[in-house]
């Protein structure tokens, strides 16, 4: 702990916001500013209309220069939205951000307690003066910073991945690509067509793949498995078997997972043998070879095969890009092999954007048919026909003949999600696609810093927009890279090695393996880059000896002591006690 | 910040203080935001709420909930009921017998004279 003042240097500024009426509504800010004027270190009390204003921030910043101010107390919202605001203006002027407190009487009180002015009151005293007391001992830190080197880890080498690689590489970046399967291009290499322009899928991939192999920044590891990840943001250390057995290591500053999804095999539904009952897949597989002919010439699609359905073993969710596929397929179908008969049994069709839509009617105006079935009574396959209810109204039952029944099933999570999410520690959702930091403020990259994510092991999408993934992947780790460092938050556990035992406690609860034991020192150790600040090895250690940065025992016990303070002179001046 | 960090170095010293209950909150188990922590907690919980008797507190002085961000209204209820439940168990045993007052207003005093010192 270091000794940087003297009590009686620490000046503390509190300034109570009105919040509008949000919290003036409901509590006396005037009084609780008054109030806040009578405790120890206090040399400035105020209230604004909104502190968080223009006008609010340049009396913080006024009275930090002119007072003096050595801390800032601000008595407002939430510390989750305004914090980083209020610490930054501290900054600006010179005091040092982590000298900065915030109470929450808002949310914590003045809404909780609408009904009761004068006991709202009392409690954003109190909450105050707890407030006062941690600011007294808060003390000052730095943000840490560490070099970052241009360099990054692409696993998986589908479309999102080459896409991920090369924008990476055309910024200057090396890139280690790892690729499972001895060739590159994922799912996409298996496709006869893309939707919606019918391209195919050697246009796009060739001259992709052809670049990454080519670029000189690259190093690529093809039938090569990840077999380790430890470190951070900045250091992250990647063991990979190499096809031949090889077991060796990169160090990269971020990682990028693109390991794509698998095709669901819908086994034991609707008869499915992979011959004359078979998947999208295997009939794009046939298309390649332009083999559909052979297959005959009553086709019959059915859509939402174990997908949207709460059986055991089958998908909840709608698989997103196969309608289109079928329409796809089918309309190939047809201009290959005009006198098919194509039909596509379906409950919703999901079209997305015009050019899928535009799509899907091309297929009606080819006289391709489209039937609804109900979900609660789905077709049957009897001796080479399908039968289904199309009407919920009528029991009339429509039979269509079938040469090639086409099981139209979701893409699920690929076999490595699981492996891949434990060795990162990054979290998947129920279905086993990974879960980005934010759907929508953040839908690339990961919460934990320095992992990013692109193209189906998101969520199954398209050709085209597992590019756009990929390169938008690369556009986030470029813009952590281009700072040439990285910052993270002084909030860290810390361990003082005089009064640490080395009892190895706080090692086995970090959820984060920022915790090291020194045999020959006997004490254990924080890494301050791999720590998030969660303070839970403070809370089991029994010497105390290792404290969370702004958390630390003085400063939380303070609070204890001024909020029972209180309470007791609350207690005796309305003589409850 | 999570209730993992909550150490049973801070309930016993609220109870040193003087307050009749404890109530440590935390994400719901399985959501932590920081991974496990509240995990830990639970256990830590569990253990500390058996030694409670040995410090003459009563263990439903102690009480742990695991509440979310976004059930405010849970919340209000839990401390509502908690302190419901309080003023029909009374003041904490700390506060009413005078012996263990002194006891632990000694400690108290001896603890926050350290305070004083401890920066340098």
């Amino acid at each position: 702990m270091k000794d940087f003042e003297k009590p009686e240097d620490v000046r503390i500024g509190v300034f109570v916001c009105h919040c509008g009426s949000n919290i003036a509504g409901y509590l006396d800010c005037k009084a609780v500013a008054e109030y806040a004027s009578t405790l120890p270190g206090v040399v400035f009390s105020t209230t604004n209309l909104y502190t968080c204003s223009e006008s609010g921030i340049a009396e913080i910043k006024r009275a930090i220069l002119d007072k003096g101010l050595t801390r800032v107390v601000v008595a407002s919202c939430s510390p989750r939205t305004h914090e980083p605001l209020f610490r930054s203006s501290c900054k600006e002027v010179g005091l040092n951000p982590y000298l900065f407190e915030m109470v929450n009487i808002r949310d914590q009180c003045s809404w909780v307690h609408m009904k009761d002015f004068e006991e709202a009151t009392e409690k954003a005293k109190t909450l105050v003066r707890m407030g006062v007391a941690k600011a007294w001992f808060l003390e000052p830190q730095e943000d840490l910073e560490v070099p970052i080197e241009a360099k990054v880890a692409v696993i998986g080498g589908g479309i999102a991945g080459l896409s991920a690689a090369e924008s990476l590489a055309d910024m200057g970046v090396s890139v280690v690509l790892v690729e499972k399967s001895p060739h590159l291009g994922g799912l996409v290499s298996y496709l006869s067509s893309l939707a919606p322009h019918f391209s195919s899928p050697e246009e796009v991939l060739n001259p992709l793949i052809a670049r990454v192999e080519n670029h000189s920044g690259i190093r690529l590891y093809l039938g090569a498995t990840v077999r380790g990840i430890e470190g951070y943001v900045g250091n992250y250390r990647i063991r990979i078997e190499t096809r031949e057995g090889e077991e060796l290591q990169e160090t990269v500053s971020a990682v990028v997972v693109a390991i794509g999804a698998k095709p669901y095999v819908p086994l034991g539904l609707y008869g499915y043998d992979g011959r004359g009952i078979i998947t999208q897949l295997e009939l794009e597989k046939c298309l390649r070879k332009r083999e559909g002919d052979a297959l005959g010439k009553d086709v019959v699609m059915i859509q939402c095969v174990g997908a949207r359905s709460q059986k055991e073993g089958e998908k909840s969710y709608c698989g997103r890009i196969c309608c289109i596929t079928a329409v796809k397929n089918a309309i190939l179908l047809k201009e290959l092999f005009p006198d098919t008969r194509v039909s596509i049994l379906y409950r919703d069709m999901q079209t997305y954007g015009s050019d899928f839509e535009a799509m899907l009617w091309k297929a009606r105006s080819m006289g391709i048919k489209f039937y609804v079935y109900d979900v609660n009574r789905p077709p049957e396959v009897r001796e080479g026909r399908v039968l289904f209810k199309s009407n919920i109204f009528s029991d009339e039952v429509i039979g269509l003949p079938c040469d090639l029944l086409v099981l139209s099933t979701p893409l699920i999570a690929s076999d490595d999600a699981t492996a891949i999410a434990n060795l990162l520690r990054v979290p998947v959702d129920a279905n086993g696609f990974f879960l980005e930091a934010h759907v929508k403020l953040r839908p690339l990259d990961f919460a934990t810093d320095g992992v990013f994510l692109c193209g189906s092991c998101r969520f199954p999408c398209t050709a085209e927009e597992a590019r756009i993934q990929g390169m938008g992947a690369a556009a986030r780790v470029g813009a952590l890279l281009s700072k040439g460092k990285v910052v993270s938050s002084a909030i860290v556990a810390e361990v003082n090695a005089l009064s640490c035992c080395g009892c190895k406690g706080c090692l086995g609860v970090c959820p984060y393996g920022a915790i090291t034991y020194d045999e020959v020192k006997d004490v254990c150790e924080v890494n301050p880059i791999l720590c998030k600040g969660c303070g839970t090895c403070t809370g089991v250690c029994p010497s105390q000896s290792v404290q969370l940065k702004g958390f630390n025992p003085k400063q939380l016990l303070s609070q204890v002591h001024a909020s029972v303070e209180s309470l007791k002179e609350i207690l005796t001046k309305y003589e409850r006690i | 910040m999570c209730s993992g960090s909550v150490s049973p170095h801070h309930i016993l010293r609220a109870f040193q203080e003087g307050v009749d209950g404890v109530l440590v909150g935390g994400c719901r188990l399985g959501d932590c935001h920081y991974q496990t922590g509240n995990y830990m907690t639970d256990k830590r919980m569990r253990l500390l709420k058996g030694f409670l008797p040995f410090y003459g507190i009563e263990p439903e002085r102690l009480r742990v909930r695991w509440v979310s961000s976004a059930e405010a209204s849970e919340l209000v209820e839990t401390i509502s009921d908690f302190t419901k439940e309080l003023i029909e168990l009374g003041p904490s045993p700390l506060r009413r017998s005078p012996v263990l007052q002194r006891v632990s207003k000694d400690s108290m005093n001896r603890y926050h004279e350290n305070l004083s010192g401890f920066g340098s």
